[in-house]
């Protein structure tokens, strides 16, 4: 692969749950060091691409290449060894076990340096390694989003999937999230963010997708999407 | 009645590994397997037949738990396994695996019959441990329900294979996207679970001494009431779910009651069973010692 082609490419993707189709002929790209977003109104589809992406729903046509590798159809347990990470937008954690442990099973797939990875991750979400003999359970919903990042870090993946990491957070909260996303980007992965605060979103946003319906509907930088307020009122609310 | 409380000692640690196995099967793919008790009824029947054969009650056990371990891993992989890949609700897995246990029960019947079968091991001569009375077989029974105990409690808690087994049943979706092969995990876990419940079969049918095709089923029934009382698919609660159970079904028909003028029967297991188990589903359907997620019918 060239160094300028996308490390996450999709292509004319269509997937479902047995139905009909929920996303159709869906096409998108994420490149190394940046923020890729997706917006659009609920129940467009956004998570469903997601899933597709990452192996947890089989799609049934288009292709799906990581790092320049076919990667289409490989079952989630599969498709992080080649290179992706998928964190959730709810039950992103395993409850019952320790933060430690949970870093533990995120690394499930690494050969070797599990122990070391999750020291640096330690440095970057320091509130982390303070209490990480604690149950996910009996933590706050910041720290647990900050735990569900650092999960799928575990395997250094090159391309980091995150399913609206900030809802349902504070907005001191919201802030701290889009900080560690911008540090998590500067150590050039590809970030794919879906997200409902929407204008934070696009003011994040190297380049975003507006998915409507299960389609592509329109696509810019996320700086150039936010000053256009008629697409803003149009596919993502005015308010959100 | 310590003697009665000595013989409940001796259910509540047969119970412990039915229970504690059903419990792995349930934790791993979060359906009961109505068709557990099979499990142990096919592990006594491998016990008996190759106990006529070898004359080893040492192989015997072994045979046992190796019939369970895979008839277990069948279950999953025939039947539990791909309903759930289907998306199959829970309520139908039930009503699939309590058809299997049927068939497994009328399978049993065309070739062994219908018939109670004797199997009777030595039990030794029983004498004093502390407050009990215990024959040898009995020791060998509880003894060896702690050693399976203590190794499968490592084998979760010590083992990367346990941590997987433990994140599958905990977030199945986020355990795949950890890159943990989800229905490998569950297999290996059926198969483990297959192995305990197999054996359990064949100390319960040496401890109760005779069997039949359906004495598994029967026993699931119990074993649904201590996985149940002690949250289900969690291992700690559930051993302790059924030595309570266990202790509660030996030493409640042994109480005098006025009103019926005397000592309940023992045939009356099930229905006090039952009285248990709706009890605590009606007061505590998440098990007695938990705030588990989970019920049951959930
Ligand atoms: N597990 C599922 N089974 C069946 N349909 C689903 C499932 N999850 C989502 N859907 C349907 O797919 C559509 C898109 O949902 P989703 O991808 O969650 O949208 P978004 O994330 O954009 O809000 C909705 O109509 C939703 O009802
Ligand atoms: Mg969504």
């Amino acid at each position: 692969m060239t160094s300028d082609a996308p490390a996450l490419e999709v292509v004319g993707l269509t997937a479902g749950y047995g139905g009909p189709p929920v996303i159709e002929s869906v096409s998108i790209a994420a490149n190394r060091g940046a923020i890729t977003a997706i917006v659009g109104p609920n129940g467009a589809g956004k998570s469903t691409l997601l899933k597709a992406i990452a192996g947890l729903i089989r799609p049934t046509a288009g292709s799906v290449k990581v790092l320049g590798v076919d990667v289409t159809g490989l079952p989630a347990e599969k498709l992080v060894r080649k290179g992706v990470a998928y964190v959730p937008q709810v039950a992103n954690v395993f409850p019952e076990l320790t933060i430690r442990e949970n870093l533990d099973m995120g690394g499930y797939s690494r050969k070797a340096g599990v122990r070391e990875r999750i020291e640096q991750l330690f440095k970057l979400f320091p509130d982390l390694a303070a209490s990480s003999h604690r149950r996910a359970n009996t933590l706050s919903g910041g720290q647990r989003t900050m735990l569900a990042l650092a999960r799928g870090l575990m395997v250094d993946p090159p391309v980091l999937i995150l399913d609206e990491p900030s809802a349902g957070l504070a907005p001191k909260f919201q802030g701290l999230i889009w900080e560690r996303i911008e540090a998590i980007k500067a150590t050039n992965v590809a970030v794919l963010v879906i997200e409902q605060n929407t204008r934070e979103t696009l003011r994040h946003a190297q380049w975003a997708y507006v998915l409507v319906l299960g389609q592509n509907r329109l696509e810019g930088p996320g700086q150039k999407l936010l000053d256009d307020e008629e697409v803003v009122n149009l596919y993502v609310g005015r308010l959100s | 009645m310590l003697l009665t409380l000595g013989f409940g000692i001796v259910t509540a640690s047969i119970l412990a590994l039915s229970a504690v196995a059903f419990t792995l099967e349930y934790g791993v793919t979060n359906v009961a397997n109505v068709s557990h008790g099979e499990i142990l009824t096919v592990g006594a029947y491998a016990a008996y037949l190759t106990h006529q054969r070898t004359g080893s009650a040492i192989i015997a056990a072994i045979a046992a738990a190796l019939a369970g371990g895979v008839v277990a891993l069948a279950m999953y992989s025939s039947l539990i396994g791909p309903f759930i890949r289907f998306g199959a609700t829970p309520t139908v897995i039930f009503i699939a695996t309590l058809g299997m246990s049927f068939v497994i029960q009328n399978t049993l019947v065309i070739f062994f019959g219908a018939a109670n079968v004797a199997y009777t091991l030595d039990p030794g001569a029983p004498h004093q441990v502390g407050p009990f009375l215990f024959t040898p077989l009995d020791e060998e029974i509880v003894a060896s329900a702690i050693a399976i105990t203590v190794v499968l409690f490592l084998i979760i808690s010590r083992t990367k294979f346990g941590k997987a087994l433990r994140a599958v049943s905990q977030n199945r979706e986020l355990a795949r996207v950890s890159g943990i092969n989800a229905t490998r995990v569950a297999a290996s876990t059926f198969f483990l679970a297959g192995l305990i419940a197999g054996y359990a079969g064949f100390v319960l049918a040496a401890f109760v001494g005779s069997f039949t095709p359906y004495f598994g089923f029967g026993f699931f029934l119990i074993t649904l009431t201590a996985a149940v009382a002690g949250g289900l698919g969690r291992a700690v609660g559930t051993v302790a779910g059924a030595v309570i159970v266990g202790i509660i079904l030996e030493v409640l028909p042994a109480l005098p009651v006025p009103f019926v003028g005397g000592y309940i029967s023992a045939s009356y297991n099930l229905a006090f069973a039952f009285a248990i188990l709706a009890i605590v589903i009606l007061v505590r359907p998440r098990g007695l010692f938990t705030s588990a997620r989970r019920t049951v019918f959930e």
